[in-house]
């Protein structure tokens, strides 16, 4: 096993964290239901406003046409590891007919003016996440409007996901919506598209709301743990001081959330152990690890979790 | 054309004449004024053919040559002045008597013919003359000949290209004949040209100018021609002389009588040589009597020590040029049939030849029988020494200083190396004996590669006699391999061949499998496993000994000989297709291709002609590049953007192969690994 303290990342200028949200996110014209955009986003209740006009800085250009607004966030994907990686999503996705990401006899549409339909869209999310890149980065996919969701379901292109399901989640509210709206529809007012775009602003926001204070429990767990100061790896004994001058004490860990467990270990070690773990059992020669688990609790937790605290840690603790 | 005309043409004629100085020529002349009547009579205008005249063409039907030419302007002149009376009677009075040498004019017209053919006859000789100065002694006169017929005709190139506009107006011009019979030849020549131009242009001082300034050319060429002269001639020491000359030499040089040859002789070669042998050559193959009493042989098998050679503070290094290897065929041939002299001891050097590619070696037998020695070259690792190489023996065990010295007379060649892995060279010698056993001291053209840099002659001898004398103690075998060709078609696995490196090469042995995929020899030692080279050096000594083994494919690793046989023996397209199928960057010349390939083939290990898993080895093998750089796993182990160039780089210094791969390849490779690759 590797030495720790050989990847001591003092050297690091400008640190790495993976984002506290970054999403690539659908937006559906209220309008006119034909109408879709795709952006990407670590804010995604603060570039809906943009997009809306709630907001007057901030470019909004192609949502500025004329008849589109109000827009309604459909769907996010989030997760992404890096702003690098959701750039790359977004430009897939708005170029579905010819991103690598998908194999040119699986594409859905064969040229830049095809595909234009949400089953298309969708048709893409599903064939993008289904992809071995992104599915590194334990990719989640969230809807904010049921009829969406409906067409998601109905998978009209038959797109395998393949071994690995995408976790996919509605928000709550949403399915009350879906009822308001029809009444709403029923009424024929044009409260209803207003409310329903206010209501989707909502569940935006709980969704980036709920996301980033989740981050911020974590961090205040581990920061409790971190002012003991000197502490020790749980896998190579070794000690780590994020209260220490010295910055080399400060490499990337650990530390779960899990109130019960509170496993801490060197995020190198865990990596270490991961990559071994599952090497012997397929031996393939792998750089990330798919299966993992927080050795103190068991809890399953992606990879990309277990790097996305450690970043936190880093990043929130050390200069 | 009246006759004041012609007297003061005459009178013109008479002045620039005093100028002339040139000898005499009396033949010329003769033959002259007969053409000149052949030309009047042939033709019924006066216009001088060739040099003057560009509308007369008949009148040149015998005269084509430029070596003609001369004479052809004296004709032309004479013709002019016959003219005269043929065309104004009361002219031809006086004319007839200037003109004294004339003949009558019925015997013109009956001389027609004849005097065509002489005037052949002439310029035959004239031209046979000509090319004869050049090797014989050239006497005074025809040399003079010779100068002026040049100059005239330098002469009249000159005019023509300088005055063509005078040569239309020859037309017009009346004759005029020469009075001075006093005068030169020469002088009537030269006079007569300038007559002529005079005539032509009336404007005399012009003429005179151009006429001098002419002259002044010629001299200038007669200058350059006499140097040409000398260096063309040979004969600067007639035979006499030269037997004069030789007799000085051996005067100032003593020679050796035959008792001081014989002294020298038996000195170098000893007394049995002397009697047994009269041929050098076969001489310089018998090993000293000192040798052979040290000689011996335990079961085959064992190294035998290389003893000491007593004359060995002599320092000598026999080596000959390919050619006279290549000469000595006999010799060889003869000695193929003489039966293994398993007793004698023998040395084999590597001589690098910096006059040749690194490919090319020589190899030297020192002191052993050309038979086993021809064993040795047989067992030689590579085949590509069978083209290349060359065997050199010597009876003595001394190189040292790398001078050639072909006086020695003390070599011994072999025109042709065997692989020691081939069959039929082997077969006969492995009959009875297990192995065949072999030391070789190596000079190094395959580890001087290593980092000695060109290999120069005079790094060849590095073996001082003292470490000459150190007992090569590498055995090498070569067991039965599968997978070559070569290998399998081996009759014994058990071959020998001994090696003696020195201990920083040895040492840096392995590196040498890193070596240029091109390299087929290379690929082929490379092949060789080295085993227990740690534990048999020899640290007492420079050298030590390692024992070679043809690895017996318990690995499955591909024999990139053959790889690159299959590789080079594919098309363009294919290899293209190849490149491309693999991962690898595309190039446009073949030999990049399959040098990419090579390194492929080498690196990924497989000898899976599949591309899919070609692909996947690739990968695998990028994998494998990375876990080597622990600082880029930490970092795509955080999901951490890199850069396409620093990724790159960074495996290029792990494995330059990394340099073949296109980017296309790295890219997909990183998507399967989950590695976020950024731009700058």
């Amino acid at each position: 096993m590797m030495n720790s303290s050989q990847f001591s990342d003092s050297q690091t200028t400008s640190l790495h964290r993976i984002p506290t949200f970054y999403c690539c996110y659908l937006l559906q014209s209220i309008n006119k239901k034909q109408s879709f955009y795709i952006g990407s986003t670590p804010n995604p209740v603060r570039r809906l406003r943009q997009h809306n006009g709630n907001l007057s800085n901030g470019g909004a250009y192609r949502t500025k046409r004329e008849g589109t607004r109000p827009w309604e966030m459909v769907l996010v994907v989030y997760g992404f590891t890096s702003k690098i990686a959701a750039l790359q999503f977004e430009h897939a996705w708005q170029h579905g007919y010819k991103t690598h990401y998908i194999p040119m006899d699986d594409r859905i549409m064969k040229n830049a003016n095809s595909g234009r339909t949400v089953h298309h869209k969708l048709g893409l999310v599903r064939q993008l996440l289904a992809n071995v890149y992104f599915r590194h980065m334990n990719l989640k996919v969230h809807f904010f409007s049921m009829p969406i969701l409906d067409v998601w379901n109905l998978n009209k292109f038959n797109i395998k996901m393949g071994s690995n399901e995408i976790s996919v989640d509605v928000s709550q509210v949403s399915q009350e919506t879906k009822t308001n709206l029809e009444q709403a529809s029923d009424d024929d007012d044009d409260n209803g598209a207003c409310s329903r775009d206010e209501r989707n602003l909502q569940l935006v926001t709980e969704l980036y709301d709920n996301t980033v204070t989740k981050e911020n429990e974590i961090k205040e767990i581990i920061k409790d743990i971190l002012v003991l100061g000197e502490r020790n790896c749980n896998l190579c004994g070794q000690c780590y001081d994020y209260t220490s001058e010295d910055d080399t004490m400060k490499m990337h860990i650990f530390i779960c959330p899990n109130s019960t467990c509170h496993y801490e270990a060197h995020l190198n070690c865990l990596y270490e152990k991961f990559i071994e773990e599952e090497s012997g059992i397929d031996s393939k020669n792998i750089l990330l690890p798919n299966f993992c688990m927080c050795p103190g609790c068991l809890d399953e937790m992606s990879w990309s979790d277990f790097v996305k605290i450690s970043t936190m840690i880093k990043n929130s603790f050390s200069n | 054309m009246d006759f004041r005309q012609a007297q003061r043409n005459l009178e013109l004629i008479e002045e620039v004449a005093k100028n002339s100085q040139d000898s005499d020529e009396p033949i010329i002349d003769e033959d002259d004024l007969k053409e000149g009547k052949v030309e009047e009579e042939g033709e019924g205008t006066q216009i001088p053919s060739m040099p003057f005249s560009d509308d007369d063409d008949s009148d040149n039907n015998s005269k084509d040559t430029f070596k003609e030419t001369p004479l052809e302007l004296v004709d032309k002149e004479e013709a002019i002045e016959d003219k005269a009376p043929n065309d104004d009677e009361p002219v031809v009075s006086v004319e007839e008597k200037i003109a004294t040498q004339e003949p009558e004019p019925e015997e013109q017209i009956f001389m027609n013919t004849q005097i065509q053919g002489q005037l052949d006859d002439i310029e035959q000789e004239d031209n046979l003359r000509s090319k004869l100065s050049n090797f014989k002694y050239a006497s005074e006169e025809s040399s003079s000949v010779q100068v002026i017929k040049r100059s005239n005709e330098r002469k009249l190139k000159s005019k023509k290209i300088t005055k063509p506009k005078l040569t239309k107006t020859s037309k017009r011009t009346k004759t005029n004949s020469n009075p001075s019979t006093q005068q030169t030849l020469d002088e009537i020549k030269i006079s007569r040209s300038e007559n002529i131009l005079k005539l032509l242009s009336g404007k005399h001082g012009k003429v005179k100018d151009m006429i001098n300034h002419q002259r002044n050319v010629e001299k200038k060429v007669k200058l350059v021609k006499n140097k040409n002269s000398n260096i063309i001639t040979y004969d600067t020491y007639n035979s006499e002389e030269w037997l004069r000359i030789m007799k000085l030499i051996l005067e100032k040089f003593p020679s050796a009588n035959d008792m001081e040859v014989k002294q020298v002789y038996h000195y170098i070669y000893g007394e049995e040589q002397e009697q047994e042998y009269d041929n050098l050559w076969e001489a310089s193959q018998i090993p000293l009597a000192s040798m052979r009493e040290e000689a011996y042989n335990e079961d085959n098998q064992i190294d035998r020590k290389i003893p000491n050679i007593p004359n060995s503070t002599q320092t000598r290094v026999e080596v000959m040029s390919l050619s006279q290897v290549m000469d000595d065929v006999s010799i060889i041939e003869e000695s193929k049939k003489t039966t293994i002299d398993s007793e004698r001891e023998m040395h084999i050097y590597e001589v690098p030849d910096s006059t040749d590619d690194e490919d090319s070696r020589i190899i030297r037998v020192i002191s052993g029988s050309d038979e086993v020695a021809s064993i040795v070259a047989e067992s030689e690792f590579s085949t590509e020494t069978e083209s290349t190489s060359t065997q050199f023996f010597t009876a003595d065990g001394n190189m040292v200083d790398g001078v050639i010295d072909l006086t020695q007379g003390s070599f011994k060649a072999v025109t042709k190396l065997f692989s020691p892995l081939k069959v039929d060279t082997l077969l006969s010698i492995n009959k009875n004996k297990e192995k065949v056993q072999v030391a070789v001291t190596r000079t190094s053209t395959r580890f001087s590669n290593l980092g000695s840099g060109p290999v120069g002659l005079e790094e060849t001898p590095r073996l001082a006699p003292d470490e000459a004398a150190t007992p090569p103690t590498v055995i090498s075998r070569s067991p039965q391999s599968t997978r070559t060709p070569q290998a399998t078609r081996l009759p014994n696995p058990n071959i020998t061949v001994m090696y003696e490196v020195n201990k920083c090469e040895l040492q840096s042995s392995n590196s040498y499998q890193s070596r240029s995929s091109e390299d087929i020899r290379i690929v082929n030692q490379y092949d060789i496993d080295v085993r227990d080279s740690q534990d048999e050096y020899d640290s007492a000594t420079e050298k030590c000994l390692i024992e070679f083994a043809v690895t017996n494919s318990a690995t499955p690793s591909v024999q990139p000989e053959d790889v690159m046989n299959v590789i080079s023996s594919q098309s363009v397209q294919k290899l293209r297709q190849d490149l491309k199928t693999i991962g690898l960057k595309p190039v446009r010349t073949k030999a990049k291709m399959i040098e990419a390939l090579m390194a492929a083939s080498q690196v990924l290990d497989t000898d899976n002609v599949d591309q899919e898993q070609t692909r996947e080895a690739l990968y695998d093998q990028l994998t494998s590049m990375i876990k080597q750089i622990p600082e880029l796993v930490s970092k795509i182990s955080r999901f951490e953007p890199i850069t396409m160039e620093e990724l790159v780089l960074q495996l290029i210094e792990v494995n330059p192969f990394a340099d073949h791969i296109d980017e296309s390849t790295i890219k997909e490779w990183a998507d399967i690994q989950g590695i976020t690759l950024r731009n700058n």
